[in-house]
């Protein structure tokens, strides 16, 4: 294919755009797999979706938040806890107390699902791949990686779906199944100070970056620049005399990827921030990478998930809570603040997601275990806000009113951010697929 | 042979009601008790009778965490942010103080019944006038953030036999101590044995149960010691005693197993410490000598404790928290036990 568009270019630097753009997508359907033809199928909407530059940003809350303490108290109720409810800036809707800042803006900027109903009751990734089975001969992708694959623009220099973590205990790391490796995430973890275990938080390390992206000490960023237009020089001299060579083109596009993590490296740390922003997210590791995902947003990384864990409170449930909660409030309403201060919210879907709730049984020892149902929330591009869909009874044992699974949540963040949710891509085993399953219908009521 | 006394602990009296009970006091010279819940209700309890006289009220939105008795008035403290004064006879709200931000987590009067002192998570312990209920002063000195830049939380505050100063105990293990007269801070203790971080940030632990010695010189601090029991993975209880003018750490147990103490007291011989816990895979109520520095005694207890009073000779003892309300039940009800204390005098010679 890459050798009947050669000699065609009339030499302008949009068409040039055009024509790498692609040989960019071409590049990926050898380097990825054969799903990436699928792209094709609609450039014109593909093309539309990268000029309105959507992107989504989703706060991962790992090991399984309690919907009592942040989106669906109950006060007073032998379930309730000790935590009273605030009235928020939607009429008849009460958050957690531990969520003021939250309570004030969900009119503002947020839809809340109080009903969603995982059928997980475990630590695994299931939900992030929208209920599919993780193991098996088909390899489905995770939820970030089929939005990463939907928005992002191939040859951009930036990477598509960055994953940061900042604590050391469980986490799930994404894939991009049969959509092809270039949509797996970059995983910035904690480093380990020690190599072993066991480890203390203090033999941890919060990293803004990933590693690598920096130059060794003993190479010039010039030096760095003449050895890649040597390697790009010989490398076209080969390929014109060779036929296409995928594994050619795959180290071009994975040196490409390295060169522009270089390039952007000052994206990933709090360099230039004003002091009152870096205030406002917060000095925690969490508030920190969503001030950094905030960033990697507004240069156009179509994907960024930003973990916090470890809500699995089975005992000490409120104290945890207490803690983390007022947290997430600080950093959720920093960022959809600053989003929106900077006109990036209308482009940006922010989520909130866990791959669970918690009990409303108190056990033993002052915590709650796993829960199937939890509340999630949707907040900025195509989101109508103050729209508390879905309803729990009293005591937040089960759901009573529209009730919504994983595929349709997953419609609904299609939905919103421009994406057909009905779309197929082909597996590997060669069947269409789509994004959700066929005759999924969105949560309409939340979308603008 | 043994050359110390030694203790036996029988339960003889129980009694059960729906959610937990969080906070106890007793009624001088008596068995009549007030209990605090986590439905918001309070309940006096007459353990004289055969069958437990039980009248209760609706007093709190959720949790009465804490509660202390005058000659003729009941003060409740809850998870609502409220301080409700209560006749104690009729049970009837003499007053609603709502000027608390978050949860206020305890209380303490002191020895002449004029102040009441409330610790409150936003770090800031406020001594009222009992008779009144108007604000005398606010005391600032907690950190507002533990060393990770997260909320905090101040757990408990007592008075000094007599009623010079004030103690206050918070999550991150600092314990400040105030004259009362003045709202001066004269001390600040640091004991971080009882706070850490696990390996996923979260901070864990705390100072729950604080209490001065008879004589006044050394004070008690209960609590967990550096594990992670939200990770089934254990750690220790914990007390220790300072002598609180110097700061000097006289007396540590970490002994008795994987739980919380809650709430410590002095035995009114002034010898040994009575420590009661739970949450985790232990439940405990233990008593320590200071001389010979050994735990007395350890009682297996049949629930999480989260509270006790005692009666004035410490031959009974009245514990609240909750259990299964059946064997492997998972239907858990509150439950106030009485306990009966008998302390064998070593043999002569």
């Amino acid at each position: 294919m890459a050798s009947s568009m050669k000699g065609m270019w009339c030499g302008s630097q949009e068409h040039e755009l055009s024509r790498r753009t692609f040989f960019g997508a071409s590049a990926g359907v050898f380097a990825g797999g054969l799903t990436g033809l699928n792209r094709l199928k609609a450039p014109v909407l593909a093309d539309e979706l990268r000029r309105n530059q959507k992107r989504v940003l989703m706060l991962f809350l790992n090991g399984g938040a309690s919907q009592f303490e942040t989106f669906d108290p109950k006060p007073g109720r032998p379930t309730g806890g000790p935590f009273v409810s605030i009235p928020t800036s939607v009429p008849g809707y009460q958050m957690s107390e531990l969520m003021p800042e939250m309570a004030q803006r969900i009119g503002k900027y947020t839809a809340v699902i109080r009903s969603i109903e995982t059928k997980n009751g475990d630590h695994v990734d299931v939900p992030l791949y929208g209920g599919k089975p993780t193991t098996g001969v088909v390899k489905f992708p995770s939820l970030g990686c089929m939005l990463a694959s939907e928005l992002a623009n191939p040859d951009s220099p930036l990477p598509h779906h960055v994953s940061f973590t900042n604590y050391l205990g469980q986490n799930f790391f994404e894939t991009a199944g049969f959509l092809g490796a270039r949509w797996n995430p970059l995983n910035i973890q904690p480093g380990r100070v020690k190599p072993e275990p066991p480890f203390t938080i203090e033999d941890s390390v919060v990293n803004l970056a990933p590693s690598g992206n920096k130059l060794p000490d003993f190479l010039t960023d010039e030096e760095h620049f003449k050895r890649g237009q040597l390697r790009s020089f010989l490398g076209k001299s080969f390929a014109s005399e060779n036929a296409y060579d995928s594994t050619l083109n795959s180290y071009e596009s994975a040196y490409s990827k390295v060169r522009g993590l270089m390039d952007n490296a000052h994206l990933f740390s709090l360099e230039g921030e004003p002091q009152n922003v870096i205030d406002r997210y917060g000095r925690t590791p969490f508030g920190q990478q969503a001030l950094v995902a905030r960033r990697l947003i507004e240069a156009g990384v179509p994907f960024v998930r930003v973990n916090r864990g470890w809500w699995d409170h089975h005992g000490q449930n409120f104290e945890f809570h207490q803690e983390m909660v007022p947290e997430l409030d600080m950093v959720m309403s920093a960022l959809l603040d600053d989003l929106n201060d900077r006109g990036l919210l209308e482009h940006t879907l922010v989520l909130t997601f866990s791959e669970m709730g918690r009990t409303p049984y108190i056990n033993s020892s002052q915590g709650r275990d796993h829960f199937p149902r939890m509340s999630v929330t949707l907040s900025g591009c195509g989101i109508k806000p103050g729209v508390i869909y879905g309803k729990t009874d009293k005591d937040g044992q089960e759901i009573v009113q529209d009730e919504v699974n994983l595929q349709q949540f997953f419609a609904t963040v299609f939905q919103a951010v421009g994406i057909d949710h009905q779309k197929e891509n082909m597996a590997s085993d060669g069947r269409p697929v789509p994004l959700t399953d066929y005759k999924t219908e969105p949560i309409r009521e939340v979308l603008a | 042979m043994t050359s110390e006394p030694s203790l036996q602990f029988k339960s003889v009296r129980e009694y059960s009601c729906d959610g937990d009970l969080l906070s106890v006091v007793r009624i001088p010279e008596t068995n009549q008790l007030f209990a605090g819940g986590s439905h918001g209700q309070i309940m006096h309890i007459d353990l004289a009778p055969e069958t437990p006289v039980v009248s209760s009220w609706p007093a709190h939105v959720s949790y009465v965490s804490s509660l202390v008795l005058t000659n003729d008035q009941l003060i409740s403290a809850g998870s609502d942010h409220r301080l409700i004064w209560w006749d104690r006879e009729s049970h009837r709200p003499l007053r609603i103080v709502d000027d608390h931000p978050k949860w206020v987590r305890a209380l303490a009067l002191s020895p002449d019944q004029r102040i009441v002192a409330s610790v409150c998570d936003d770090m800031v312990c406020r001594l009222w006038e009992t008779s009144s209920g108007k604000l005398i002063r606010e005391l600032h000195g907690h950190s507002l953030q533990t060393s990770r830049f997260l909320p905090s939380k101040l757990y408990q505050c007592t008075f000094s036999p007599d009623g010079s100063h004030l103690a206050t105990a918070d999550q991150s293990g600092q314990i400040l101590i105030w004259e009362v007269a003045t709202g001066q801070q004269v001390t600040k203790l640091m004991a971080p044995h009882f706070f850490t971080h696990d390996t996923n940030g979260h901070g864990y632990g705390g100072i729950r149960g604080l209490a001065f010695s008879r004589d006044g010189l050394l004070i008690a601090a209960c609590g967990n010691q550096a594990g992670d029991t939200s990770q089934i993975g254990g750690s220790k209880a914990l007390i220790r005693v300072y002598d609180w003018a110097t700061g000097e750490s006289t007396h540590e147990w970490n002994v008795g197993g994987n739980f919380f103490y809650e709430r410590v007291q002095f035995h009114p011989n002034g010898v040994w410490l009575i420590g009661v816990g739970g949450a985790g895979a232990e439940q405990k109520i233990a008593v320590f000598d200071l001389v010979s520095k050994s735990a007395v005694h350890l009682e297996a207890s049949p629930m999480l404790n989260f509270d006790f009073a005692m009666s004035e000779k410490a031959d009974r003892l009245f514990t609240v928290g909750r259990k299964d309300a059946t064997a492997n039940s998972r239907i858990k009800r509150g439950y106030l036990i009485q306990w009966e204390l008998t302390t064998t005098a070593p043999p002569a010679g």
